[in-house]
């Protein structure tokens, strides 16, 4: 007999009080004082580390895969200190193995963001691929010298997602939810994040300084390729940006619509109804993707894992009708110039006005290197 | 102790150092005439280099200097040894003066079995007048290999059946110990009759899409050729097609949480069936109720098998609002669920809870077919909705 067991306790959740649990607590491992207001600290930091994204007054926000939580790190004299700006760094993966000790295929990077304004770049990284893997941050700065952030001794404070719904408690519920994408808008960071049980994206605000989690926010897409509304095309990234004037999100889902929702739709219980501005291809999806002006014009640079990097005027995005029915073709919607220059692009992020720092990898390496916006 | 090396004859002393706890010397000849005997190695614990023979008065005031990373670097550098002698960035640590000796802490542990080169130079040591470099010791530390053999197997696979839907949305992976925290994309492989890959059959996310220790891997079926009408669906139709014979295989290079591939390849054969794009109807449930003052088991049968994942958490018992403890389990290739009450049933009415998100393996909740998304529906309220069957303990 295959056969599972488990402890049915309080039905607590299914039947009545609220899902959400929004857990603030500062996290000091040094010696200074934990912030009078924030409950007790946890008793350990960031497990793993995954997304990464700055918000206000360089606070760096970085996801905890592992634990479902988001850190916002106060990076103090970290934040800065070397020469200013970015550099290339060829074989940036062998090189941040070694600081950590060990080779290039024991670790992995997860991410890439810039500090806005020593514009070092910070890199996400795990050390080991079992269970001993350890989270890691490395800065580079702008004489590409790489130093590995001491997270110990750092002010932290802790926003954890809301547990998974249950209609029992008891066994400790293999539900994981994975943190896709992160953004700092007005106030507050949005989180995307995707389940490995439930096939569904949410949307989650939480207002920075953390106080609590709300509600994930369950959007609802016209997948225009799909012909059909669909729910369940997790987002896999997105960027904050005006249109007319209004922020909005412009997210990426997988195999590929390009989607904007007005943040202000984004509160709890709410009904999200995103309009699907674009149609960049199947058997893709998006890895990354930064706005930037050129010319007088805004652009999205978005990286692909098959379709390489594409560059999209933002300007119809007010007025792009959405995608209300079958798209026949591969493409549809708001059109895209394929950037051929750029390949292999795993990672990247606005570095000033006129180039963009990426993570690009080259048959068996990866490179950082400053490319020019198109 | 393995050697000793002269610096005056090798700059470089190269030695070899596999056992612990065991330091071993190196006389430097410093440019002033005389002569001093360093030792270098692990610690009894294999956590931290240890460099003994310093100068007392050079090691005081070395635990005071206040150095930077890098001065500390000059004078004692760890790195990790290339294999094409390339230079290699200094692991990143701590140095501290502990009594006698001066000790590099490692930002994070040594790997097993992987050699790393230390080169302390006593020239940058205060007090000592030598030209950087040309007494520089080196000596390569090794922490022993830990010898393991591959142990690691699938345990199980959901849906357990060897008949499922042609539009099944998802499959779990159980381990029998914990996995490499890496995706599993490029392990899983879907093969047709005819041991021929069919591409394209999952879902290509980088997304942890564990459990907390790593023990099951959920694997989605790429959704937009589940989902018809959906232009991959239609370039490439689904990747089951019913009545046709499937083998899921698991490949033997997936890595354990230890680095060690699986103990041997996993296969399960089963058979496409019809695709399933009606939604869940609890009436179609058959219940069993018990005998009231007994702890026998609530049977729930299924028409069709359930979501293993989500039946986990998404079926619950209830009396007059409140939940009931208890345990509950699920077979016969879940199409079963039973629960076993903490307390004995009383007289009267109770009501099995199943929370909306309860889906059978195509995806399909109650109410609402995977085909067939619903704006009504969405995220109407914050909370899960729940739908309820009442059922009586009368006998």
């Amino acid at each position: 007999m295959r056969s599972i067991s488990l402890k049915a306790g309080a039905l607590t959740l299914a039947l009545a009080a609220a899902t959400t649990v929004g857990v603030l607590a500062a996290v000091r491992s040094g010696p200074a004082p934990v912030p009078a207001a924030a409950p007790q600290a946890p008793a350990a930091a960031l497990q793993s580390i995954g997304p990464l994204t700055f918000g206000p007054g360089g606070v760096l926000f970085a996801a905890d895969r592992a634990a479902a939580a988001i850190y916002a790190i106060d990076l103090g004299a970290q934040g800065s200190g070397g020469a200013a700006g970015a550099k290339d760094v060829a074989e940036i993966d062998k090189q941040i193995a070694s600081m950590l000790g060990t080779e290039p295929s024991a670790i992995q990077i997860t991410d890439l963001a810039v500090h806005p304004t020593t514009r070092n770049a910070f890199i996400a990284v795990m050390r080991g691929t079992g269970a001993d893997a350890r989270p890691a941050l490395v800065r580079v700065d702008g004489a590409g010298k790489l130093s590995v952030v001491a997270l110990d001794g750092l002010t932290m404070t802790k926003a954890t997602l809301p547990n998974a719904p249950a209609a029992a408690e008891g066994r400790r519920n293999p539900r994981m939810e994975s943190i896709t994408d992160m953004a700092y808008v007005d106030g507050k960071l949005v989180v995307a994040g995707l389940s490995n049980e439930e096939f569904a994206s949410k949307l989650r605000t939480i207002p920075y300084p953390f106080a609590s989690v709300e509600n994930g926010t369950s959007v609802e897409i016209y997948h225009g390729n799909h012909g059909q509304l669909e729910t369940r095309s997790p987002v896999i990234s997105f960027v904050p940006y005006k249109v007319n004037n209004t922020p909005h999100l412009i997210a990426g889902y997988t195999c590929t619509p390009l989607v904007k929702f007005p943040v202000a739709s984004l509160a709890p219980g709410a009904k999200v109804l995103g309009t699907t501005i674009a149609e960049l291809g199947s058997g893709n999806r998006p890895t990354d993707m930064i706005v930037y002006s050129k010319d007088g014009k805004d652009y999205l640079l978005i990286a692909n894992t098959s379709r390489g990097v594409m560059k999209v005027a933002t300007e119809p995005f007010a007025n792009a009708p959405g995608i209300t029915a079958k798209v026949t073709a591969e493409t549809g919607g708001v059109g895209f110039e394929p950037i051929t220059a750029l390949k292999g692009i795993d990672q990247l992020d606005l570095l000033d006005a006129q180039r963009a720092l990426v993570l690009a990898r080259h048959r068996h390496e990866m490179a950082l290197q400053v490319v020019a916006l198109p | 102790m393995r050697a000793i090396a002269s610096p005056a004859v090798s700059p470089y002393a190269k030695v070899q150092f596999r056992h612990l706890a065991t330091l071993f010397a190196l006389t430097a000849s410093l440019a002033c005439g005389t002569s001093a005997v360093y030792s270098i190695g692990l610690n009894s614990q294999l956590e931290t280099i240890d460099v003994g023979g310093i100068p007392p008065r050079a090691l005081s005031q070395l635990a005071t200097a206040g150095w930077t990373e890098e001065q500390w670097q000059a004078l004692m550098k760890v790195s990790v040894q290339s294999t094409d002698g390339a230079a290699m960035p200094a692991v990143t640590g701590r140095y501290d003066v502990a009594g006698a000796i001066l000790r590099f802490t490692p930002r994070f542990p040594f790997d097993a079995g992987r050699p790393y080169v230390v080169r302390f130079d006593p020239a940058w040591l205060p007090g000592v007048q030598s030209a950087p470099g040309v007494t520089s010791l080196a000596a390569v530390v090794t922490l022993p290999a830990i010898a393991r053999t591959p142990s690691t197997v699938v345990s199980q696979i959901y849906p357990s059946a060897h008949r499922v839907p042609a539009n099944q949305l998802r499959l779990y992976l159980h381990f029998s110990a914990p996995m490499d925290w890496r995706s599993g994309y490029d392990y899983v492989k879907l093969l047709d009759d005819h041991g021929q890959e069919v591409p394209d059959t999952f879902l290509p996310l980088d997304a942890d899409f564990w459990n907390a220790d790593r023990t099951r891997y959920t694997v989605f079926y790429d959704p937009g050729r589940v989902k018809r009408g959906i232009l991959p669906n239609r370039q490439m139709g689904r990747a089951l097609e019913a009545g046709r014979r499937y083998t899921l295989l698991v490949k033997r290079e997936w890595r354990d949480g230890h680095g060690q591939p699986l103990k041997e390849e996993f296969r399960h054969e089963f058979t496409a069936a019809r695709a399933v794009e009606r939604p869940l109807a609890m009436s179609d449930w058959t219940l069993e109720s018990p005998p009231v003052g007994t702890r026998n088991a609530l049977t729930v049968t299924f028409p069709a098998a359930l979501d293993h994942g989500l039946l986990q958490r998404a079926l619950g018992v209830a009396r007059d609002g409140t939940p009931v403890d208890g345990d509950a389990t699920i077979d016969s290739g879940e199409t079963v669920w039973r629960f076993t009450p903490r307390a004995p049933w009383q007289r009267g009415g109770y009501a099995l809870v199943a929370l909306e998100f309860l889906e059978d393996v195509a995806g399909n909740r109650i109410g609402r077919a995977f085909e067939v998304d619903n704006f009504e529906r969405t995220d109407a309220t914050p909370q899960p909705e729940r739908f309820t069957r009442p059922f009586t303990i009368e006998r």
